[in-house]
Formats: C-alpha cells, structure tokens, sequence
C-alpha cells in the first residue's frame, strides 16, 4: 500500500541454508498496478545470511506523489554464485499506518516446475508461507478465512503479475445452512491488483455468538489460473478505522 | 504447516498465549472442493503443550465438512502454567488434506490474525523485522516441536552491532524472549518513531523450533495493542 499515510516497508533474507559465507547478493523489486504503472529496480550490496530491508517509496520514488491505492510487488533474491541455492530465502512486507504496523510473509512464485518443486522440497514444508501455485501447469484452489465481527472486516486482494489479464473463480462458503454462493469477479488486468469487499460481494451468514459478540464467518475458495503468477491474499481490516491489521496469503 | 504424508494430514504449531494480554481463537478452515454429503463431518485433533512440553490438554473437533470451525481456547489453556507472567502453551493442530488452521489474539479493543510458526532447523535459518521505539516492545515467541531439548541462537542486527543470545526450550515447549530485555545494552535508547533492527535466527538441532514474533504498542487511547506476523 502506498500513498496518504501508508508506508510499505520491504524486508529480506537471503538465505542458503547452512552457507553461511557472505556473499554478495542482489534483490530485484518489480511493481505494477494502476497507481505505480510497471517499474523495476535493482538492489545492490545485500549479503547472505544477513538481514536487510528499505521503504519502497526510496526504491521507487514516483510512489510519494500517488493517491492512496495498492499496488502488486514482485521480489526475486538472487545472487551471481551459481552453486549457491536460494531457495529458503524469505522476505516480509511491512505496512505502516502512524504508530502501527503491519507485517506479512508474501506468497512464493514458482516459474517452471524445477523451482516448483525445489520450493516445495524446501520453503513450502518448512515455512508457514503457501505457495502461489504448487505446480505452474495446473490451476490450483485455495481457501482462506474470512470474517465479518466487532473487531474485523475482510477482503480478497487479487494480484496477477502475467501482462494477459486473468478470470479467476471465487467461491464463498458461509457457515450456517447455506449454499455455497460463486462470487462474481471481473477479471483482473495484465499486472494490476483488484480487492473485493466481504461487505459488498460476499453473503451475509446467520451470526454465531461468541464472548467477544455476534460474528459472521466463512471460507472463500479462490482458483487461479495456472502459470505461477497470480496470487491472492485475505485482508483483515479494523471494523472502527478500517486499517489493516493482518493480511494472510491463500 | 506441516504436512504428515504418513496420514494425509495438515499439521500445523501455533504458539498461544490468555490471561493477562489477549485471547486466542482457533479457526479450522475446511478444504476446497465439492462436498458431497451435507452431514460430512471433518475431525481436528488439538494438543496443548504448556511451557515446559507438558501435554494438558487434548481434545478432538468434529466440524460439518463445509464450515470453518471456530474454538475459543481460553477454555483449553486452564491447565497452563504462567511463564514470564503469562499463560502460554505450544498448540499442535491435525486436520484432514487440504485444510487449513489459523489463529487470531484479540483483547477489548483490537484484534489481529496470528499464523502458525515459522519453522527454522540446523538447515535452516528464519528471520524477523524488530523496530525498538518508546512506544512499542517485540518478543519472539519460540516453540520446540521435537522431543529432545533444543537449543536457539538469536542474533541482533541493530546498525554496527550484532549480539547474541541463546534460549533453551524444553521438548515441545515454549518460551518467550523480549528482545528488549534480552539486549537490553544494545537496543537503541527509545525514541518516537523508532529505530530499525533484524533477528536471525538459527540452531544446531535437526528438529524444528517455531517462531512468531509479537508486538505490542498502543493505540490513540492508550490501551494495548497487539500484533503477529501472519
């Protein structure tokens, strides 16, 4: 997120499991979204092993002057020794709104079906991070928590990073004797980002009470389309300020 | 998360914390896919460990197939002993393939989803954002998924400067590290806005050890507000 009092803070690790010699590495960020149009910039002077990160606002500079919107990111750690594998390198978005922040882990991107599976192996068992596709030949469906209550309201964020625009299926499941209903999307642009209300899209289930009050809750399945370049994430805002408190990739 | 081959089963770990700060509420996420009864019922095994790997509590929830599955876990951390002035346990979640678990803590005021621990081994090192400030404290919440004692270095990277501690974790324990006590003579003197840090860390064990990192700061009104990473 960017413009108006959001600041987004990229975070990242490149990691090489038990390498632990500082070599030099380099981080490529790619942003794309009506806000921001395509950009790519390149950052030198990362080390394995040790932790780093930037605003991005000071790697792309065009995004102080923009209004409030959100744009897609696209991160690729690499580094020019070919023996070095890095596959669990991580990385974690910040939003930060005033005094509060608000930390994430992306979803990882497999291009071809090698990476796929050398993520698989190593980041997608041990790490809590899902993937974005467990196979780039396939259309996979995920599922993700969404809830309307006291404390929270939540939207769908979908991010297709492919220059071809995508048509993705969303399917909500409310709890409470209901059908499932299929929310109606529009497809999302070639690298653009679109956020689908639960107030506006999603059907309204009977309440469940809990001690905190009445909540309304559900799962929405979404199928992207195969290829590796689409993602979805769950964002959770304030029900009184409607800042973001968490987002959650499916 | 974790996934048991063995049984075709989703594992994942949570660290959970009640009384005195925030709740915590369990949400079982069913998988995707066509249902094909209605009554289909989906079973979730829930284990509590408290601090010191002690198993207090096991129960087992038998959910409708297409439904997420919601359990307020106060009720199950009676048993729970404090540690570090706060109730706190290790939470192993079992589901069937293609489902999904997440928590959220809440107080009276706010609320925040918070993931399941990221895994770090002697292969495998993790990492975390810290920003020390008057108005904020980060602790890392740690959690040994394996029987054997375990043994995690964290290091500081806070400018020129690169401390480190070592915590030890009992098997399928818990402990929590406040970052600021831990380098206390390194954090920078607390000032509004706040002043960026990482962690790493790392270990020598082969078993998994989990981590989460908690932040609390405070709203306009001066209540506390809590935050995770998800």
């Amino acid at each position: 997120m960017c413009g108006g009092l959001n600041r987004t803070v990229l975070h990242f690790f490149p990691c090489a499991g038990n390498v632990t010699a500082p070599y030099a590495t380099h981080c490529k960020l790619t942003i794309f979204g009506s806000a921001a149009g395509m950009k790519t910039a390149v950052l030198e002077g990362a080390r394995l092993s040790q932790p780093d990160g930037l605003r991005l606002e000071d790697a792309f500079p065009a995004l102080r002057d923009v209004a409030p919107a959100v744009v897609g990111l696209t991160i690729e750690i690499g580094t020019l020794q070919a023996r070095v594998d890095l596959s669990s390198s991580m990385s974690v978005i910040e939003i930060q709104s005033g005094p509060y922040s608000t930390r994430f882990w992306p979803a990882l991107v497999e291009e071809d079906d090698a990476l796929a599976e050398s993520l698989k192996n190593e980041a997608a068992k041990s790490a809590n991070r899902p993937t974005s596709s467990l196979s780039p030949s396939e259309s996979i469906t995920k599922r993700g928590l969404w809830i309307k209550d006291a404390f929270m309201n939540s939207s769908l964020l979908l991010i297709n990073a492919a220059e071809t625009a995508i048509a993705p299926r969303v399917v909500a499941r409310v709890n409470g004797a209901q059908p499932e209903a299929t929310i109606n999307v529009p497809p999302v642009g070639g690298q653009s980002v679109s956020e689908i209300s639960s107030d506006s899209a999603f059907p309204a289930p009977p309440p469940i009470e809990c001690s905190w009050g009445l909540a309304r809750m559900g799962s929405v399945a979404v199928t992207l389309p195969p290829g590796g370049s689409a993602g979805c994430y769950a964002i959770y805002r304030d029900a009184g300020t409607r800042r973001v408190t968490s987002v959650c990739a499916i | 998360m974790e996934f048991d081959d063995a049984k075709s089963a989703v594992r994942s770990h949570f660290w959970v914390a009640s009384w005195p700060f925030f709740e915590t509420t369990l949400f079982l996420i069913p998988a995707a896919g066509a249902v094909e009864e209605e009554t289909e019922s989906e079973a979730a095994t829930i284990k509590v460990h408290d601090c010191d790997g002690q198993l207090v509590n096991e129960l087992v929830i038998e959910s409708p197939r297409r439904e997420v599955g919601c359990i307020e876990l106060d009720s199950c951390l009676g048993m729970v002993k404090l540690e570090g002035g706060l109730k706190h346990a290790h939470l192993v979640v079992t589901s069937g393939v293609g489902t999904s678990h997440l928590c959220r803590i809440n107080n009276r005021s706010s609320a925040a989803m918070l993931g399941s621990s990221d895994l770090f081994s002697s292969g495998r090192a993790t990492f975390f954002p810290a920003l020390f400030g008057a108005d904020r404290t980060m602790m890392i919440a740690l959690t040994n998924h394996g029987h054997e004692v375990a043994s995690a270095k964290i290091r500081l990277f806070a400018g020129s400067k690169m401390p480190e501690t070592t915590c030890v974790i009992p098997p399928m324990g818990s402990r929590l590290v406040s970052l600021e006590a831990e380098f206390s003579e390194v954090v920078p003197s607390k000032t509004v806005g706040g002043t960026q840090g990482y962690v790493r860390l790392s270990t020598r064990s082969e078993q998994s050890i989990g981590a989460q990192l908690i932040e609390r700061t405070q709203s306009q009104s001066g209540e506390d507000v809590y935050l995770a990473l998800s």
